[in-house]
């Protein structure tokens, strides 16, 4: 804990709550977006009630611009009202008696001037409607509105977008990423999609079982993924086997050649879809990490091809569209499979 | 969902199982489960609850009391069940009035007067030395309670009253004497017009207001028997006790006269 | 549209059959020539009056002290909280009479805060309009506290978080989400209030007396024309329900919670 630190919020949280055993150091500099995501049960919503003061932690600190909230050896716990920390939930949660406008001014102050507010979440439209009556996209605006109107040091966001259809969605993206920014306030955004996340996020934050299993740019978290939930994540092929020295022996009798050293004991290996060649013929210049693997399907994606590929490994392949016309991509055909070693992670897993 | 042998679901297996309870219940209500058709009933006016009570207790022994159903109420109330249809083999009603009333239906024998009791004016416990009138209590001072005027107790107030040239519209009117003494008893009203024998059952320190000239004003209690009787042995020894030497003498010692 | 099953529409028809029959019944006997000269008498207009000011007051008394209440009961868990809310509703399952005599115990004229109310103040309570209030609102405050707190734990604790991070402290949280939140419960069961007091009997002639235009209600009022005048009995009858039926039909889903 560091109480001159120049972050919006410095908390670490621990807390024993059901079958949760939660732990999470974090911090927000101002005007950052944090995106937290991770499985559901993880604890990301314990994590933002923690810091609301709505559920008391058991040790840790939480500090918003150097207002220690809840800290070691401090028996008052500042009460969630004037922890000046703004809240969207899921579904909004609009107050069902009061009118859009009367949602949007029950935190401010009689004469703060809503008007660019307003306008950037489009809300003017909807200022005398009831909560009943609006769509889903209309009711997370207005839910954003009304937080932002009291002008909270920082915004925390608890999936606001998973309620809307995919069309809604990356308009309403598009919003909060303006609204936000206008702001200046730091953000918290609970996110299951990764989309999401790295639209809205500088950094991302990935919780399981009360962790942080990775903390770092999405950048950082799309080139290198810590943990079996984020490789799948972002659909990366995931392997199990046994470390030796430099190399990733699985059961099948597969071994990966990787880039890493000292690796022993039970491994764990993610590749990129990106990152996985397909030849007709066998390379001759990369002898290592190339196998001989037939064709199950193939799906059309935006802008690339997918393919699935089965034999001594099951596999999946990102190919470009060109490459893809290039080579005849027909199901049963084999191809040479091949992915260097330094696009391999491995990673030891911890034994418990 | 799971599904029963005959095609059924479990929830509908539920209503129709509800469905033939409530058919149960309603047949059972409507045919009258557990009433004893054997037993002589008798409908009691209900100053005379004491009596009754132990009639049956003390004769109980003879036998006429036994399988007997006792139905207390007032005496209005006892009428409108039998008008209505309700079984009575022996009733037993204060005041002339209603027993004429109950003759008109011409399912009983001529009643028999059995019982007299007087009027009473009563003052609360806590005003039982101030040596009060009628004209005291009349002061506005104090708040008084009769019967209402249904009651033989409230027709012999208002007689009292009317007699008296007293105004009687800002006396509570309790449903039964019973209420009336009660009320007396905890001091809830300063006075109230009771029988004679209530006053003498209190044991709550109430006192009567002397020369109040409420004594000369008395109700009758008679019975009459049913002459549809199922099991008329069993009437008749009951009639026989209330008439009889152990009738009189619990009526003795509760205050009532001899009519 | 989605029916229900056979056996439930049928039980609903028995039970609409078993609550309406009686009531028609009662037209029936109804003489309707003579209603309005037995309805425009002094007793019952005093008594229409004195029944409709004191169940609004004792809705309205009922409102203010059972919203409180089941604020507070909403919040409690636990042991205590099943005694407070066992206390709570024992006036709905207590007969009225007893209750009565409770209320005179504690209120009345020599009651343990009555005494002390009537030194001070000299007020007493029983026999009098406010008597007859308190009476109403002992036995119509459960239904307030019930249909209340029903809604209020209903409600997502989560809009208190939400008004919480809007920087509401506790006093606007209860008047400016969770009270206009509950609304229509707290309208619901201030209409149940005033039909539970409009209706009662036992409590208000045990406690506050049957004092004509003074405490007489339109229930006493049918219940000592009942005995004596029948057909007046009846003509307050149709006049207690033809009131009751246009005040709940005219104000429909304000007192049915719907929805």
């Amino acid at each position: 804990m560091n109480t001159s630190s120049p972050a919006l919020l410095d908390a670490r949280v621990v807390l024993q709550r059901g079958d949760l055993n939660l732990d999470v150091e974090l911090s927000v500099q101002r005007g950052e977006t944090v995106a937290i995501m991770g499985p559901n049960g993880a604890g990301k919503t314990t994590l933002l009630y923690a810091l609301l003061g709505w559920i008391p932690i058991q040790s840790g600190w939480v500090l918003v611009d150097n207002d220690i909230f809840e800290a070691p050896g401090q028996d008052e716990v500042t009460p969630t009202r004037e922890r000046e920390l703004g809240m969207v939930f899921q579904d909004g949660l609009l107050f069902p008696h009061l009118k859009v406008i009367e949602n949007i001014r029950f935190g401010t102050n009689k004469d703060d001037d809503l008007l660019d507010l307003l306008q950037t979440l489009e809300i003017f439209p909807l200022l005398k409607k009831y909560p009943s009556e609006l769509s889903a996209g209309e009711t997370q605006r207005v839910a954003l509105a009304r937080t932002l109107a009291a002008r909270p040091k920082m915004v925390l966001l608890d999936e606001p977008l998973a309620l809307l259809d995919l069309s809604a969605r990356s308009n309403a993206r598009n919003m909060i990423q303006t609204a936000l920014q206008q702001s200046l306030a730091g953000a918290l955004l609970v996110t299951h999609d990764p989309a999401d996340a790295f639209a809205l996020a500088q950094r991302v934050l990935i919780l399981e079982g009360g962790r942080v299993t990775q903390f770092g740019t999405p950048d950082q978290i799309r080139a290198k993924p810590k943990s079996r939930w984020v490789a799948d994540l972002m659909g990366w092929n995931v392997f199990y086997g046994v470390g030796q020295g430099s190399s990733v022996g699985l059961e099948s009798g597969i071994e990966f050649a990787t880039a890493e050293a000292n690796l022993s004991g039970k491994a764990m290996v993610m590749i990129s879809p990106s990152s996985v060649a397909l030849f007709v013929e066998r390379p001759s210049g990369s002898p290592r990490n190339s196998w001989l693997c037939r064709i199950r399907r193939v799906e059309y994606l935006d802008g690339l091809a997918r393919v699935s590929l089965f034999g001594p490994l099951d596999i999946y392949a990102d190919i470009t569209l060109a490459a893809a016309s290039e080579l005849d991509l027909t199901p049963g055909r084999e191809f040479w499979v091949t992915v260097k070693a330094t696009e391999i992670q491995a990673q030891v897993l911890k034994t418990e | 969902m799971i599904t029963a042998d005959n095609g059924l679901t479990r929830c509908e297996k539920n209503v129709i199982i509800g469905l033939l309870a409530t058919m149960l219940l309603a047949s059972c209500t409507l045919w009258g489960c557990g009433q004893r058709e054997d037993a002589t009933r008798v409908f009691v006016a209900s100053s005379m609850t004491d009596f009754i009570e132990e009639l049956i207790a003390v004769d109980g022994q003879n036998g006429s009391a036994n399988a007997t159903d006792v139905n207390i109420a007032g005496s209005g109330t006892l009428l409108l069940q039998i008008n209505e249809g309700a079984r009575a083999d022996v009733v037993i009603l204060a005041g002339a009035e209603y027993m004429e009333e109950l003759n008109r239906t011409g399912d009983f024998h001529p009643p028999t007067e059995f019982a007299m009791t007087k009027l009473s004016i009563v003052i609360a416990p806590d005003l039982k030395d101030k040596d009060l009138t009628v004209r005291d209590l009349w002061s506005g001072k104090f708040q008084g309670a009769m019967c209402v005027l249904s009651a033989p107790c409230g027709q012999l107030a208002s007689q009292y009253a009317a007699s008296q040239n007293l105004d009687m519209a800002d006396l509570s009117l309790e449903p039964n004497v019973r209420a009336v003494l009660a009320k007396i008893e905890r001091g809830e009203v300063d006075f109230g017009f009771v029988y004679h024998t209530d006053l003498l059952s209190s044991t709550a320190g109430v006192a009567e207001v002397q020369g109040s000239g409420a004594s000369k004003f008395s109700t009758s209690y008679s019975f009459a028997v049913s002459n549809n009787l199922k099991h008329s042995a069993q009437a008749q020894s009951l009639t026989n006790a209330i008439t009889g030497e152990v009738g009189q003498r619990i009526l003795e010692e509760l205050g009532f006269n001899q009519p | 549209m989605n029916r229900l099953p056979i056996g439930v529409r049928i039980l609903a028809v028995l039970s609409f059959g078993f609550v309406s029959l009686p009531l028609l019944s009662l037209l029936w006997r109804v003489p309707w020539p003579r209603l309005w000269t037995l309805v425009a008498s002094d007793t019952v207009t005093d008594a229409l009056f004195l029944s409709l000011t004191s169940s609004v007051f004792a809705a309205l008394l009922a409102l203010a002290l059972g919203v409180p209440l089941a604020l507070q009961l909403s919040k409690m868990s636990g042991f205590a909280a099943s005694i407070a809310r066992a206390v709570v509703v024992l006036p709905m399952i207590l007969p009225p009479v007893v209750g009565g005599a409770a209320l005179l115990f504690a209120f009345g004229r020599n009651g343990l805060v009555g005494s002390l109310v009537a030194d001070v103040s000299g007020v007493v309570l029983p026999y009098s309009i406010s008597g007859v209030v308190l009476a109403n609102t002992f036995v119509a405050l459960p239904f307030v506290v019930i249909t209340v707190e029903g809604a209020l734990r209903a409600i997502d604790p989560r809009y208190a978080l939400a008004a919480s991070t809007l920087r509401a402290n506790s006093s606007a949280i209860t008047f400016r989400v969770v009270l206009p939140m509950v609304r229509p419960a707290v309208i619901a069961g201030g209409f149940i209030a005033w039909a539970r007091a409009l209706g009662e009997f036992g409590a208000t002639i045990t406690f506050a007396g049957n004092i004509q235009g003074k405490t007489q209600t339109l229930p006493l009022a049918v219940f000592v024309a009942l005995e004596s005048d029948r057909e007046a009995a009846l003509a307050m009858s149709v006049l207690l329900i033809s009131v009751s039926l246009i005040v709940l039909i005219s104000l429909r889903e304000r007192w049915w919670p719907v929805r």
